[in-house]
């Protein structure tokens, strides 16, 4: 989406603390994509709401984004992060029937038919399980990772973190979610050491 | 296929928003900014936020509402909550005000929770005074420490902050019950949503201030417990057992279904409870109980049976040096 043409996120961020009206493009360039996540957190109903208040929160707070930081999606999602936190209940419980009944509000909350039900793999039902009984903390950095795509380093960032504790608590949520899928994969703790 | 991979599958199917429903968004977010930057101070703190969660799910009632005991852990009795809220206002009236931490000093809260259904996991929270950094501890795991840069303008108060908000509210009950009822800052629901009930609010609010980790002078936490006296549907139970397994006196708000239809069934009948349980001596605050009465529907299946209550109780405030385990 962004092209050599188009000034980098710290560009815009600059310009709109000049001239406020530049922060659009801050949204128009990263709203779609953190809809979509915040949706997969907590469902479509919450989205709309999660979303504006995150680039709301985010225009309060521009004159201490760092600019050497040329991407604003980890602080984005950082601000995205507390407010999706402030769900939580609402998150959990949909993981939590999710794992019980093998249903998923969140799966069905943007489908327009009702009787478009999803029905879970048995693996995605053990998943959420675990999803469910992480700490919140250990929660937040695995799926920044898994559905937000974000880096190690991005993760640190969003979250104020160092890079040694994003590695511990995504270390400790993968063990948990392993467990709940019935045992470990030695090629999977390999591998996450390569990703560092 | 490893266990992150089977992650990125799971809800991968949830859509991008349309451009239409975008937009709509996109002016919301937008066109707020002017009236943000007007009234710029319209929010909360972060800590009042997560009691806020529990609080906000407390439950209420009045007709339909079930007997204080329904479950074998319960066994309470219903008694005057006027009575009660005065005599713990008398008491706490006479505890010696809390010194002030030095800014460099740490504020220290170990607390247990059950979730229903899963087993007891004890936190312990470490808050420098100056709020610049925290640290915090699960179970028997490292203690993690973090730099923390408070933002005022996105629901944090440093523990420092939040106690000159509290010296600053009036210690007369119906100024303070006037106050809390008309505070914006600590609004529940989005902008756009019917505002909450000036009750439900109140109790909220004054509940929070229970939960908070900093010292609540004497002369205020005695208006806090005369300013819930004065909100009609408020209820107190003796006997309600903490996470601890401590009985206190639990208190709790139920202003009828008319005035939270989302706290019950579609037969009408309380869904949950939700108490703060206090010491029946002291009347220091012990932790919370959330009485499960309905089974929480999902999609007609039960998602949390009746009988799943949440439980959390203080074990331990102070303040201390240095993040550290207590010897």
């Amino acid at each position: 989406m962004i092209t050599d043409n188009e000034p980098d996120d710290a560009e815009v961020i600059d310009r709109a603390l000049r001239d406020p009206s530049a922060f659009s493009a801050l949204f128009d360039r990263h709203a779609s994509a953190l809809h979509r996540y915040v949706a997969r957190r907590l469902g479509d109903s919450l989205a709309d709401d999660v979303v504006a208040e995150t680039f709301m929160a985010a225009f309060r707070r521009l004159k201490r984004y760092d600019t050497t930081h040329r991407d604003a999606r980890p602080w984005l999602y950082g601000i995205a992060a507390n407010l999706i936190g402030k769900h939580r209940r609402t998150e959990v419980r949909a993981y939590l029937a999710l794992s019980r009944i093998g249903t998923d509000e969140v799966a069905e909350s943007h489908t327009d038919r009702v009787e478009a039900r999803v029905s879970a793999s048995s693996a995605h039902r053990e998943l959420a399980g675990a999803l469910a009984v992480l700490s919140p903390e250990d929660r937040e950095v695995l799926l920044m990772i898994a559905w937000a795509d974000l880096s190690y380093e991005e993760v640190s960032r969003a979250l104020g973190i160092p890079i040694g504790t994003v590695r511990s608590r995504l270390h400790r949520a993968r063990r948990k979610t392993r467990e709940a899928l019935g045992g470990s994969d030695p090629s999977a703790v390999e591998e996450e050491a390569a990703r560092g | 296929m490893d266990d992150l991979e089977l992650l990125r599958e799971l809800r991968a199917d949830v859509p991008a928003p349309s451009a239409e429903r975008l937009r709509v968004v996109r002016a919301r977010a937008l066109r707020r900014r002017a009236r943000l930057r007007a009234v710029p101070f319209l929010l909360t703190a972060a800590t009042v936020t997560v009691a806020a969660v529990l609080v906000g799910a407390v439950a209420m009632t009045g007709a339909g509402s079930p007997p204080a005991g329904p479950t074998a852990t319960l066994r309470t009795k219903t008694v005057s909550a006027q009575a009660v809220l005065q005599q713990a206002a008398w008491v706490v009236q006479r505890r010696r005000p809390a010194a002030a931490p030095r800014p460099e000093q740490w504020i220290y809260r170990k607390r247990v929770v059950r979730q229903p259904g899963g087993s007891d996991k004890v936190e312990e929270y470490w808050t420098r005074y100056d709020g610049l950094r925290q640290a915090h501890r699960q179970g028997q795991g490292p203690i993690e420490t973090r730099t923390y840069t408070p933002d005022p303008a996105d629901d944090d108060l440093t523990p420092q902050e939040f106690a000159a908000k509290l010296a600053a509210l009036p210690t007369d009950p119906r100024k303070l019950l006037a106050q809390v009822k008309a505070d914006p800052l600590w609004a529940a629901e989005p902008e756009g949503r019917p505002a909450e009930p000036a009750d439900v609010r109140a109790f909220r609010v004054l509940s929070v201030y229970l939960d908070q980790e900093v010292p609540l002078p004497p002369e205020l936490h005695a208006a806090i417990f005369r300013a819930m006296a004065e909100i009609p549907g408020v209820r107190v139970d003796a006997g309600v057992r903490d996470a601890a397994g401590r009985a206190g006196i639990g208190i709790a708000y139920e202003p009828g279904p008319a005035a939270c239809p989302r706290c019950y069934n579609g037969r009408g009948l309380l869904i949950e409870r939700s108490y703060i349980i206090l010491d029946p001596t002291t009347y220091a605050y012990l932790g919370r109980h959330v009485v499960q009465f309905q089974d929480y529907i999902v999609d007609g299946e039960v998602a949390v049976p009746r009988g799943a209550d949440y439980l959390s109780a203080e074990l331990a405030r102070g303040i201390v040096d240095r993040p550290a385990l207590p010897r």
